[in-house]
C-alpha cells in the first residue's frame, strides 16, 4: 500500500512538473502582453525605451527558460511572485481565492450527492416507471442547457422577482445570510452534471439487483432491505465514486463560469480575471492548484474505492498495475 | 408410505408479458422425506424454473399463474412475505451451479454467515464463527478459519462449492435444492460434492432435489427421478425402473445419449503411421515477479508425443495441470522455451491446425452474423472468389446446421449450435489438425453425445486429426484413440482408450475412481462390497 502511495505521489509530481512547463510557455503564447493589459491603450504612446523598462521590471525580457527556472526556484521555496496587475502577493491572493471554491464546490458536491442517490436508487429499482423516465428527461435537460443561462433565469426568477435570494458575492451576516449567497452558485455548479451522477448510479443499481448473488441472498431469506443497503448499494456505488473523481475537473472549470456570474470570490473568477490581465503569475499559480486539486481528489476516491472494494485492494497490495 | 415434504402440483409458470408462452405445464412430483429426488431434462426444458419455483423466486418477468407447492402441508405460495423468508432461509437450501456469481464479492464468507445467522438466529459472533467454522470443515474445507476469513474470489470452485453447499446446510434444513451443482466443476470434486451431499441426507434424513442434466450423476445419487422435457413432466420413477424400463421415448433417448458417452472406444489401427505433429521434451514456464525475485512456476515439462494423421488424441487433467498451457504452446501463441514442436501436415501449420475456444461465444464477435464469423478463415488465406457462400453452406452442413442460419447473430444460438458453429469456422479450412478446448463444458448431456458422433463423424470422412483437451475423461475415453493423462505439467500416462480402465497409475485411478457410476445398480454393489470389505476387516 506504502508503495502505492508513494508512487501515486511521484505520477502526480511529474504531471504537476510537465503541466507546469506547458502552460508557462503557451500562456505566453498567447496574444497580447502583461504591459498592454496593464496600461491598455496608454502603451502605444510610450517610447520604446519605456515599454523595454516595463518588459524588463516584469522579467519579461530574459529567454523562456530562464524566466521558467527562476519561477520554479521561487516556487520550490514557496515564492509565488507578485500580482503583475494590483503588486499583492500571490500567495496571499491565492489564500483569500481557495476557500470560497472548495466551499462551492464542496456544497455543490453535497448537492449532487444528496439528490443523485435519492433519484439513482430509486430509479435503478424501478426502472421504467413514471418516476423513472421523469427523471431521464429532467437530467437530460439539465444536462444541455448552458449553465449560464441556467444562472441568469435562477437570477431572473429569485432575486429579481421574489427577491429572496441575492446575486453576487459571499454572504458576511452569519450562517443564513451565507447559505442564502451560497445555495443558487452551487445548485448551478452541481445541476449541470448531475444527470450522469443519477443515470450511473441507476444503471448500476438495476444491473446488481439482477445479479446471481442477490437471488442467492433472497433465497437464503435476508430482508430486501439488508440487500439493498449491504449489498447492492455498496456494489454500485463502485463506479459512481470513480465517476466523482474523474468528474472533478468538470467541476472546477464549471466553477469558472458560475464564480464569474455570481461575482463569488474564489479561484475561477481569479484564474479568468489574470488570464484576461495577462497576470502570469497569478495564472501559474491558480493552474497549478486546479491541477493538484483535480490530482489529490482522484487519488483520494482512488483509495476510497480500494477501501471498499477488496478486489481492488488485493490488487493494489500486490503492486501488480493499478 | 413416507411423508412428503414438497408436493408439486399442476404448477404451471408463463411469461407475465404473454400469458400464453407457457415455460411450465401442469408439473407435478412429489419429494419423500429423507429421499433424493433428481430433476433430469435437456437445457430449456425448465428445470431450472422449477427449482426456483420452488422458493417463490422467479426472475423478473416470470410468474406462477396456477397450481400448489405444499411444504410440509404448507402452501409456499400463499405464504405472507414473513413466512417466506423463514421458509427459504431455514427450511431450505439452496446451491446454484455458478459458485463466483453467487457471491458478494466485496463480503467475506464470515461475512456472509454473520448475515445468514443474524436473520434467522440469536447466536453472537463468536458462535456464528464457531459453527460456521464447524459446517466449513464438515465439508471437507483444510484452514477452515482462513476460508471464513478469504473474499470468494480467493477461493477455487471447489472450495466455493463447499462454502455454498456449507450456508446451504447451517440453519438444518429440512430440503436442500440443488441446482446443477457440479456442472462446472472437474470430476474429482464433483465426486467430493455429491458425496458431501448424498452424507448430509443419510446423516440427518434430509430430502434433496437435485437438478441435473447428467444421467451419470442421476445414477450416483438419486432415489427417485422426474423427467422434464420443454416445460413438462414427461416421466416419473425411481432410478432403478428408469433406467431398466424407460417409458417415454425422450427418456429412452436421453439413456441411449448417456450410453454413448460411457461406451469405451475400441483401438484404433492407425494405417498410416505417419505422425502429423511431434511434440519433443517441451517446457514452459512462468516467472512471477515478487519484488526483487523471480519466481516461477513450471507450467508445462518435458512433455513428448506424436499425433498421427487420423487420430483422435485425448489430453486429459485436473484444472491447473497444464492441459491449456499445452495446447497454447501446440498452437502457437506462446513460445516455449525448451524442446521442439514439428509440423509435419502438408498445408502451412496456420491453416492445418484450428482451434476450437472452450467458450464459443467469447470467440465470436458478437456484432457479426454467423456467415461472417464463419467465412472469416477464408479472408486471411485469399480465397474469397464466388464460392465462398457456398463453402460456408458446405461447411455448415457437415456440422449439421441449416443454412437459415447463415444471418443470425451469435446471442440467437444455443449453446450447441454456437459449439457447431465455432467448429463450422474451424473446419472451413479443411484443417488436418483440430484442437478441441474442453468442448463440452458448457453443453448438456444430449448436446454432448450429438457433439461426440459429430466428431467421430468428422474424423473419419475427413480423417481430421483431433486433439481432444478435457477434465471428462468419461468423454475422452469414449471419442479419444488413443489418451494422455496429465498431472502437474507432465504426462503420466499414455494409454489405449481401452487400456486405461485397468491402468496402474495412482493419479489416472484416482480420476477413474471419481468418475460417475454408469448404472444405478453399481452403485448398490459398491455399497455391498464396502460393507463386505468393512466386515472382513472386522472379522480379522
Amino acid at each position: 500500500m506504502t508503495r502505492y502511495i508513494v508512487s501515486r505521489l511521484f505520477e502526480a509530481m511529474v504531471v504537476l512538473l510537465i503541466g507546469s512547463i506547458l502552460c508557462f510557455t503557451f500562456i505566453r503564447m498567447l496574444p497580447g502582453s502583461p504591459a498592454a493589459a496593464m496600461y491598455g491603450d496608454q502603451i502605444q504612446k510610450m517610447s520604446q525605451a519605456d515599454q523595454v523598462r516595463i518588459a524588463e521590471n516584469l522579467g519579461l525580457n530574459e529567454p523562456l527558460y530562464t524566466q521558467y527556472a527562476k519561477w520554479f526556484i521561487g516556487v520550490l521555496q514557496g515564492e509565488w511572485g507578485r500580482s503583475y496587475t494590483t503588486g499583492e502577493e500571490v500567495k496571499i491572493m491565492i489564500a483569500h481565492a481557495i476557500e470560497p471554491t472548495i466551499i462551492l464546490i464542496l456544497a455543490s458536491a453535497v448537492f449532487t450527492v444528496v439528490l443523485s442517490l435519492f433519484f439513482g436508487v430509486i430509479t435503478g429499482l424501478r426502472r421504467y416507471s413514471f418516476l423513472d423516465h421523469a427523471t431521464t428527461v429532467a437530467s437530460f435537460i439539465f444536462m444541455s442547457l448552458p449553465s449560464f443561462w441556467f444562472a441568469l433565469m435562477l437570477m431572473l426568477f429569485f432575486s429579481v422577482y421574489l427577491g429572496v435570494l441575492p446575486t453576487a458575492g459571499l454572504g458576511q451576516e452569519g450562517i443564513g445570510d451565507w447559505l442564502k449567497h451560497l445555495i443558487m452558485p452551487a445548485f448551478v455548479l452541481g445541476i449541470s452534471h448531475i444527470g450522469y451522477y443519477i443515470r450511473i448510479l441507476r444503471n448500476h443499481v438495476a444491473v446488481t439487483q439482477e445479479k446471481e448473488f442477490v437471488w442467492a441472498l433472497r433465497a437464503r431469506g435476508i430482508s430486501e432491505k439488508t440487500i439493498l443497503w449491504k449489498h447492492i448499494f455498496p456494489n454500485a456505488s463502485l463506479p459512481y465514486l470513480s465517476f466523482m473523481g474523474m468528474s472533478l475537473s468538470l467541476t472546477i472549470a464549471g466553477s469558472v463560469v458560475v464564480e464569474t456570474l455570481f461575482s463569488w470570490p474564489g479561484l475561477g473568477s481569479l484564474s479568468l480575471k489574470s488570464a484576461l490581465a495577462h497576470d502570469y503569475p497569478v495564472l501559474m499559480a491558480v493552474i497549478l492548484l486546479s491541477m493538484s486539486i483535480v490530482i489529490l481528489g482522484s487519488f483520494v476516491v482512488d483509495l476510497i474505492c480500494a477501501w471498499i472494494d477488496p478486489r481492488m485492494r488485493q490488487h493494489l497490495l500486490k503492486g501488480e498495475g493499478r | 408410505m413416507k411423508e412428503h415434504v414438497l408436493t408439486v402440483e399442476n404448477l404451471s409458470v408463463c411469461l407475465q408479458s404473454n400469458k400464453e408462452q407457457q415455460l411450465l405445464d401442469n408439473v407435478a412430483f412429489v419429494v419423500p422425506a429423507g429421499e433424493i429426488v433428481a430433476i433430469i431434462g435437456e437445457s430449456g426444458s425448465g428445470k431450472s424454473i422449477t427449482a426456483k419455483a420452488m422458493l417463490n423466486l422467479l426472475p423478473k418477468g416470470i410468474a406462477i399463474s396456477s397450481g400448489k407447492i405444499e411444504f410440509l402441508h404448507e402452501n409456499v405460495l400463499t405464504m405472507s412475505k414473513k413466512q417466506q423468508q423463514v421458509y427459504r432461509g431455514t427450511q431450505v437450501g439452496f446451491v446454484f451451479q455458478d459458485t463466483y456469481a453467487t457471491f458478494d464479492a466485496m463480503r467475506t464468507i464470515g461475512q456472509h454467515f454473520r448475515e445468514l445467522f443474524s436473520t434467522h438466529t440469536n447466536l453472537s459472533k463468536q458462535e456464528v464463527k464457531e459453527r460456521a467454522i464447524q459446517l466449513l470443515q464438515d465439508m471437507q474445507l483444510q484452514n477452515a478459519e482462513n476460508v471464513y476469513e478469504s473474499y470468494p474470489f480467493e477461493l477455487s470452485g471447489g472450495m466455493r462449492q463447499r462454502v455454498q453447499l456449507a450456508l446451504a446446510l447451517a440453519l438444518d434444513p429440512v430440503l436442500l435444492i440443488a441446482d446443477e451443482p457440479t456442472t462446472a466443476l472437474d470430476l474429482r470434486i464433483q465426486a467430493d460434492v455429491l458425496h458431501l451431499i448424498k452424507d448430509w441426507s443419510t446423516r440427518t434424513g434430509g430430502s434433496v432435489l437435485f437438478i441435473t442434466h447428467d444421467l451419470g450423476v442421476v445414477a450416483e445419487m438419486a432415489d427417485y427421478v422426474v423427467v422434464m422435457q420443454n416445460g413438462t413432466v414427461i416421466e416419473t420413477a425411481t432410478v432403478m425402473n428408469l433406467f431398466d424400463h424407460p417409458v417415454h421415448e425422450h427418456t429412452k433417448q436421453l439413456l441411449h445419449h448417456h450410453r454413448e458417452l460411457t461406451n469405451i472406444r475400441e483401438q484404433l489401427q492407425i494405417v498410416e503411421s505417419r505422425p502429423l505433429l511431434t511434440v519433443e521434451h517441451v517446457g514452459k514456464a512462468y516467472f512471477k515477479k515478487k519484488w526483487f525475485r523471480k519466481h516461477s512456476v513450471q507450467a508445462v515439462s518435458d512433455v513428448s508425443f506424436p499425433i498421427h494423421k487420423g487420430e483422435i488424441v485425448g489430453l486429459i487433467g485436473e484444472s491447473g495441470s497444464g492441459k491449456s498451457t499445452l495446447s497454447r504452446l501446440l498452437l502457437q501463441l506462446e513460445s516455449y522455451e525448451k524442446g521442439k514442436i514439428i509440423w509435419h501436415g502438408s498445408s502451412p501449420f496456420r491453416k492445418g491446425v484450428q482451434w476450437v475456444h472452450q467458450d464459443p461465444l467469447a470467440s465470436f464477435d458478437p456484432r457479426w452474423d454467423v456467415e461472417k464469423i464463419v467465412g472469416e478463415g477464408l479472408d486471411y488465406w485469399k480465397e474469397n472468389g464466388e464460392n465462398k457462400k457456398e463453402k460456408i453452406k458446405e461447411v455448415l452442413q457437415k456440422v449439421g446446421l441449416h443454412e437459415h442460419i447463415l444471418s443470425v447473430y451469435p446471442y440467437e444460438l444455443s449453446g450447441g449450435m454456437k459449439q457447431r458453429v465455432a467448429i463450422a469456422r474451424a473446419l472451413l479450412l479443411k484443417p488436418e489438425l483440430l484442437i478441441l478446448d474442453e468442448p463440452f463444458a458448457s453443453l448438456d448431456m444430449s448436446s454432448q453425445a450429438r457433439m461426440l458422433s459429430l466428431l467421430q463423424e468428422i474424423n473419419k470422412r475427413e480423417k481430421t486429426a483431433i486433439l481432444f483437451i478435457s477434465h471428462d475423461i468419461r468423454a475422452a475415453m469414449a471419442l479419444c484413440h488413443r489418451i494422455l493423462v496429465m498431472e502437474k505439467g507432465r504426462i503420466v500416462e499414455e494409454a489405449h482408450a481401452n487400456e486405461l480402465v485397468s491402468s496402474i497409475n495412482v493419479y489416472t485411478k484416482s480420476l477413474l475412481s471419481s468418475m460417475l457410476t454408469l448404472h444405478p445398480s453399481d452403485r448398490l454393489k459398491e455399497k455391498s462390497t464396502m460393507e463386505e470389505n468393512e466386515y472382513a476387516i472386522q472379522k480379522n
